[in-house]
């Protein structure tokens, strides 16, 4: 059976990265300077194969950060995840392209949507959304 | 397209409410259906079983959520409704909305057959239905 995480990260990546965000895989590195940026990591699949065919169900968490000095608030950080949203799911049926790694996505799904707020790290104020996506894909 | 599975939400209902083809989308779908039997004639005897096939029986059912005052180009619950009470011949069609290669295609004539719908106090209201060809529909696949 075909690993299909590399394929979705990448995936993912491409569809961030075309709205010239940054946006980094597992983790962002020490030096950050955008106040807004994307990190997509923790691809989980479950097998959900038939007889025939392999089929994986997959999620992957996409995490929109954001800072401001002293202050911050939801404005900024909201507008890029509408961005986002529309981009990877502009309507009810969109699902993303993944004929270029032999792997079909059949649904596409927010399966959560939640604001943390850290609070102030180092005179910076953060606060995140933390998208994750849900999608069932057919290995071809 | 290679080979490939039908994905959730793309398999549409199309109703032609004066029973041509150009159909408008029903809309908001939630799921669409096919039931194709063919009952069973049993003249079996003492000498044996004796089965084969009668009448071919195909209808078809639908579940939605109403949408009301709907854009040009989709069909709602209240429109169905009306097009059942009046007992009107619709043209249909059950496809993906841009087929792709293989993709099955199958289109018609017929009415529709029984309606429901249900206004929860705690949820949005929903309709659910089907319909019966006139004929044998056509099947075409994509190509």
């Amino acid at each position: 059976m075909k690993d299909v995480n590399s394929a979705l990260l990448q995936a993912y990546y491409e569809v961030i990265n075309g709205l010239s965000l940054p946006v980094y895989e597992g983790e962002e590195p020490d030096n950050v300077t955008d106040k807004i940026y994307v990190v997509i990591s923790d691809v989980f699949t479950n097998e959900t194969s038939t007889d025939n065919s392999s089929d994986v169900q997959a999620t992957v968490q996409v995490s929109v950060h954001s800072w401001e000095n002293k202050y911050n608030n939801t404005k900024s950080l909201n507008t890029t995840v509408g961005q986002i949203l529309e981009a990877i799911k502009s309507d009810s049926k969109s699902v993303l392209d993944l004929s270029l790694y032999g792997l079909q996505m059949l649904n596409l799904s927010v399966q959560s949507d939640r604001t943390e707020r850290y609070g102030e790290l180092g005179g910076r104020v953060y606060i995140s959304r933390i998208l994750v996506f849900k999608q069932d894909i057919f290995i071809i | 397209m290679a080979e490939h599975k039908v994905s959730g939400g793309t398999m549409l209902l199309f109703i032609d409410p004066t029973g041509g083809t150009s159909y408008d989308t029903v809309v908001c779908l939630t799921s669409v259906g096919k039931s194709d039997s063919v009952n069973v004639v049993d003249a079996g005897s003492a000498c044996g079983p004796d089965k084969s096939p009668g009448v071919l029986d195909i209808s078809y059912s639908f579940e939605g959520q109403h949408l009301q005052d709907p854009a040009t180009g989709k069909v709602s619950g209240t429109s169905l409704r009306s097009l059942l009470r009046s007992k009107t011949t619709i043209g249909w069609k059950i496809a993906p909305e841009t087929p792709a290669i293989g993709d099955e295609i199958e289109e018609g004539t017929g009415f529709l057959s029984e309606l429901s719908s249900t206004y929860a106090f705690d949820s949005v209201g929903t309709f659910s239905g089907s319909f019966m060809p006139y004929g044998t529909p056509t099947i075409t696949v994509a190509d």
